[in-house]
């Protein structure tokens, strides 16, 4: 029983940081209709970031996502005015050179070492009527918890978030309403990518990771979108929990080398069954 | 002679000129060229194949390479298992290509625009996943390809000379096709999809058709790739890198012209093996990333568009006005 509830609850808490690790992609994509290639790097970016700020000033994890809101934020503005406003069909392609491009560049900073962030919480954990969660986990998922609850408020009750909002459903309204339509796009844009590094960063806390480890979380971030679908924070949250429940019971059940394959496999399963709808899944949204 | 018919001469003259000249070069030239031509090809073949569905249709299949990687591992499977010529194995190649291609492409290709894109890259992920693990493909160690005795100066001639085949093939079927009313009908998928299926055009069986043959196309370019390097392995055979590399040479090239992606995987590949001799593989990446950034900023339709635009200064956009066209003419 209590194998049961740990397997759970670690689903859960790993679910919390892939719906943060996902949230960029998903707002961009449901919002500006891009699809943001670059996704996988910036979050790997995120991870590195941590790892480097921790190991220059010893900046604990948590001050650095922090920290990386405004720093990757200014870097998301660049990308939005150089690559995605240029380009003609939403940037898909401008996206992907530049996500190869960005992964070369990222190679050249980091290198490809596999590399790993311990704090004073990382091989610990909470015994909880005979369950053991570990620390890491449960930090990374409230600091998770936190921002997605900030970013929800944001959307709902401000101003600027109902704008947004307004954005995403019909774009053209919006602009004849007075909603300054290019700077909105330009700011969601870059909001994802913050987002997504600072998804990065709690990532680091319990993952070790490497650049070439982007394309997964790609890979998780579009999972995420697919199952719960785009529009609101609360469609990600869905994604994000099923995709971590799902992940904590293959590593409960099946042999390490074959949860890759169940997971990109459900996947596929997903897409032929709801095909047909993703497509109008935007138009639905919001 | 009339002036039309002139220049028909004139266009079968060059074509012929050109497709001697290749097969003289794979014969007699260099043979360090000859294996930077066989590369040239390879990606020349696959890009052609790519470009059906993805420059005529619109659909930007970053998944080529797990059809090629298909048609890779059917080859060591069927020389382990049958004991066959490697190279005869190459019609079965093809076909359980296309069938991998119906299989893992139409379900996906009920997704439109970027879901497309990204469904098959991941499918690329979860194929490569799968050949990592999977008994049948012998997982991370790879499969050995024997039964090729000839030495091997003869043999890179050989390999360029398919490439070469498969290619011409390829690209007469790009040719070809622009002259029948599937590629009024794969333009009008790319210019409006609901509008051409409301004016009744096939557009599920015209997309499958599309991207199955391209992925036959992909698996004969994988037999004779696995042939060619006697060892293949998940990692190397399932290389995204692969689909970016076709990918990137038909829209530099041009996608949606027959002639588009021949030009860009030449160009592509000559930048890529010349770079490969002198720096280190990431910026070769780098370099790749940013041409096609450039490329897609500034040259939209593809380098084999400049010319024409220059010539052509009209500024409306003359590919809205073909589609209009093209979907009348589909619909009849």
């Amino acid at each position: 029983m209590s194998t049961v509830g740990q397997v759970i609850i670690t689903g859960v808490l790993l679910g919390l940081v892939y719906t943060l690790v996902s949230l960029g992609m998903q707002v961009t994509l449901g919002v500006l209709g891009v699809l943001n290639l670059t996704h996988g790097v910036i979050v790997i970016a995120g991870a590195m970031f941590a790892w480097d700020l921790l190991h220059a000033w010893h900046i604990t994890p948590l001050i650095s996502a922090v920290i990386a809101l405004p720093v990757f934020f200014v870097v998301g503005l660049v990308m939005h005015y150089v690559l995605v406003r240029r380009a003609r069909d939403g940037g898909l392609l401008a996206l992907f050179g530049a996500m190869i491009a960005l992964q070369s560049v990222a190679i050249l900073i980091w290198t490809t070492d596999s590399r790993s962030i311990t704090v004073s919480y990382s091989n610990s954990s909470v015994r909880l009527g005979g369950m053991a969660i570990p620390t890491d986990y449960l930090v990374a998922a409230a600091a998770a918890a936190v921002i997605l609850a900030v970013i929800f408020a944001a959307l709902r009750y401000t101003m600027a978030g109902r704008a947004v909002q307004a954005l995403a459903q019909d774009a053209e309204s919006a602009r004849i309403l007075g909603i300054n339509v290019d700077r909105y796009a330009a700011v969601v844009f870059a909001l994802g990518i913050a987002v997504a590094a600072m998804g990065g960063v709690l990532l680091a806390d319990i993952f070790p990771f490497s650049v070439q480890d982007s394309s997964q979380w790609l890979a998780y971030a579009f999972i995420v979108v697919l199952v719960g679908g785009t529009g609101r924070v609360i469609n990600a949250l869905a994604g994000g929990l099923a995709l971590g429940i799902a992940q904590s019971v293959f590593n409960q059940v099946l042999p390490l080398e074959y949860v890759d394959v169940v997971v990109y496999g459900l996947l596929a399963a997903v897409l032929i069954v709801r095909g047909g709808g993703l497509a109008s899944m935007k138009e639905r949204a919001l | 002679m009339s002036a039309t018919t002139r220049k028909r001469v004139a266009g079968w003259l060059v074509t012929v000129i050109v497709v001697v000249a290749a097969f003289g070069f794979g014969g007699l030239g260099q043979i360090a060229d000859v294996q930077i031509g066989s590369i040239v090809l390879m990606y020349a073949a696959m890009a052609e194949g790519w470009n059906l569905l993805g420059g005529y249709a619109g659909y930007m299949n970053f998944g080529i390479v797990m059809f090629f990687g298909v048609g890779a591992y059917t080859t060591a499977m069927a020389n382990t298992g049958w004991h066959l010529n490697p190279l005869l194995t190459l019609p079965i190649a093809a076909l359980v290509a296309a069938a991998a291609g119906a299989v893992l492409g139409i379900p996906a290709l009920r997704l439109r625009g970027h879901y497309f894109a990204i469904a098959t890259f991941i499918l690329t992920l979860a194929v490569q996943a799968l050949a990592l693990v999977a008994g049948f493909t012998n997982g991370a160690t790879g499969m050995y390809i024997t039964g090729m005795t000839m030495n091997p100066i003869q043999a890179t001639r050989l390999y360029f000379d398919l490439f070469l085949v498969l290619t011409i093939i390829a690209t007469l079927f790009c040719w070809g096709l622009q002259r029948t009313r599937w590629h009024s009908a794969l333009v009008a998928i790319r210019e409006d999809e609901d509008a051409a299926d409301v004016l009744g055009v096939p557009v599920t069986r015209y997309k499958s058709v599309a991207l199955i043959v391209g992925a036959a196309i992909a698996g004969a370019v994988g037999c004779v790739y696995a042939t060619q390097l006697y060892y293949i392995e998940p990692n190397g055979t399932f290389d995204f890198n692969i689909s970016l590399g076709v990918v990137v040479a038909a829209i530099l090239g041009g996608a949606g012209t027959w002639y588009g992606p021949l030009i860009g995987a030449v160009i592509t590949q000559l930048i890529a093996q010349e770079l490969f001799v002198h720096v280190q593989g990431v910026y070769n990446e780098l370099s790749y990333g940013a041409l096609l950034v450039v490329v897609v900023l500034f040259a939209p339709s593809g380098l084999a568009s400049l010319r024409l635009r220059r010539r052509r200064a009209a500024p409306n956009d003359s590919r809205a006005e073909n589609s209009s066209q093209t979907m009348e003419e589909v619909a009849r």
